[in-house]
């Protein structure tokens, strides 16, 4: 009686066993999934970083590894708050976990229009959050020219109502998710406008 | 005035203890231009306080000020001329030092009923709690909670003896419509399904909303036999008191006013749509996740070996 007792006892501590490393598996596997996303934002841009430095050498777009499916366009970069972001060229979603890329919907770089980079609010446009009216643009092509832009504003539009002008003058608008800080997947963009100085 | 608003909306938690109520009053000239932001803070950051709007001049934006005072769960007052300063204040400070009931909850019991408004605001001294209901069938009772100075209220109604009408059908419409807009506001639901359900609830009950129009149509000609049609851009009218020197600046301002509607339409045609692509990894949710079960399933572990120890 008593060792049937027991033998269930054990049967059901090792089910529960199984449970908890289960558990705690996919927790490590989310872990994973969590961390990489940015550990390959950060790789992504010191290879881009590189690529971009030969491309102004070359005279020709480089690709930043092999297999790569996109090639870096300019770096865009903030003095006052000491950030750079190398751009890509191309507005998917796969092209986006390396850097900010360009929305083929706007004007290409430094033309007349409006040129819309997109990226993550938590990770490379993360700083648009402290991004002031007044700051310094600068954008670095692959010739090696720098333009400025100054911001002029920021707004909160939702994803489907953005529009942008046709204008003689070149304008920026830097496009990332808000609010910022949290974690949902929600409707609204954060946009910061900017006319070139 | 994001920033203003997200200031006041920051709540310590310490002042006044858990029961006090938090009374913000947000005065502006109603010329809000960061609309979706506005509302977005309220809907999130709202957390216990009640945000009553006071709007001056002879413009502000009614519209937007009615729907942030909703989901600010206050009130909203126009402040329409110097001359009405005094009266309009005192109204609201008055209603402002009486709060009445709080926290106020309705429930069903027996039969369904279709109620609006969802969002239910604090009531004051001398406020009645109007709730418009939809059902097919008249039965059951509807019970009404709240707080009255901390102490638990409540009161029932039986719903067999209630009178449907016609007119009540329209309010309630105008409500619903309030309702989705502002879970549209909110997110909650997508801008194609909230058009969608404001134009079935306008055409239901014959309504003019964001989707329906009442249309009339004139069958006696005015035009000149032999006349053909002409185009050609009216000037619009400034709201009273608003004059086109101080908005569009100086000498060039009767030109610039001349201008601005057909440049508007002008830009507006020239305006392409553009679709943003969705911009959130969310890492930061995985890794909680991550941790959480991580944590879970050594605290299973920890907790199973030290039963089995004991036994």
């Amino acid at each position: 009686m008593s060792r049937v007792i027991r033998q269930r006892s054990v049967a059901r501590r090792r089910l529960v066993s199984a449970l908890c490393i289960t558990v705690a598996c996919a927790g490590v596997l989310h872990l994973c999934a969590g961390t990489i996303v940015p550990a390959k934002a950060v790789v992504a841009q010191i290879l881009l970083e590189r690529a971009f430095e030969r491309s102004i050498v070359a005279h020709a777009l480089q690709k930043p590894w092999p297999w790569a499916d996109m090639a870096p366009i300019a770096r865009v970069s903030i003095k006052r708050l000491d950030v750079s972001r190398i751009v890509l060229d191309g507005g998917s979603g796969q092209a986006m976990a390396f850097g900010p890329t360009l929305l083929s919907g706007g004007a290409r770089l430094g033309e007349p229009g409006v040129t819309v980079l997109a990226a993550h609010r938590d990770t490379h446009f993360r700083f648009l959050e402290r991004v002031r009216a007044g700051d310094v643009i600068d954008v670095e092509a692959l010739d090696g020219a720098v333009r400025h832009y100054r911001v002029t504003g920021a707004a909160v539009v939702r994803w489907d109502r953005f529009a942008v002008i046709d204008t003689p003058l070149s304008h920026l608008a830097l496009s990332t998710c808000y609010p910022f800080g949290t974690v949902e997947r929600g409707p609204l963009r954060y946009i910061v406008y900017a006319d070139e100085a | 005035m994001v920033p203003a608003l997200k200031a006041a909306l920051a709540d310590a938690g310490s002042s006044g203890g858990p029961a006090a109520l938090r009374q913000v009053i947000f005065l502006t000239d109603g010329a809000v231009s960061n609309e979706q932001e506005m509302l977005a803070t309220l809907g999130q950051d709202l957390g216990r306080s009640r945000v009553f709007f006071v709007g001056i001049g002879s413009a502000p934006n009614a519209y937007l000020m009615n729907r942030m005072a909703t989901l600010g769960r206050g009130a909203y007052t126009n402040i329409g001329s110097a001359q009405e300063v005094a009266a309009k204040t005192a109204q609201l400070l008055d209603m402002l030092r009486h709060p009445s009931m709080r926290d106020i909850k309705v429930s069903m019991n027996g039969g369904a009923l279709d109620l609006t408004p969802k969002l239910l605001p604090d009531l004051y001294a001398g406020q009645p709690l109007v709730l418009v209901g939809k059902t097919a069938k008249l039965s059951g009772t509807l019970t009404v909670s709240g707080t009255i100075g901390g102490v638990p209220w409540r009161q029932s109604v039986d719903l067999a003896t209630a009178r449907p009408s016609p007119a009540i059908a329209k309010l309630w419409a105008r409500r619903r419509i309030d309702d989705v807009e502002a879970d549209r506001t909110l997110g909650k639901i997508e801008p194609d399904a909230a058009d969608e359900q404001v134009a079935e609830l306008g055409i239901a009950s014959s309504l003019v909303t964001s989707q329906t129009s009442l249309v009339a149509v004139d069958e006696t000609p005015t035009r000149p036999a032999g006349q053909s049609l002409v185009r050609e851009d009216l000037p619009i009218n400034l709201p009273a008191g608003w004059d086109f020197a101080g908005l569009f600046g100086g000498d060039s301002g009767a030109a610039a006013a001349r201008n601005a509607n057909t440049l508007a339409a002008r830009a507006a045609e020239q305006a392409r749509g553009l679709d943003l692509p969705q911009t959130a990894t969310g890492f930061v949710g995985n890794l909680w996740q991550g941790l959480a079960l991580l944590l879970a399933g050594i605290a299973g572990l920890w907790w199973q070996r030290r039963g089995g120890g004991a036994a």
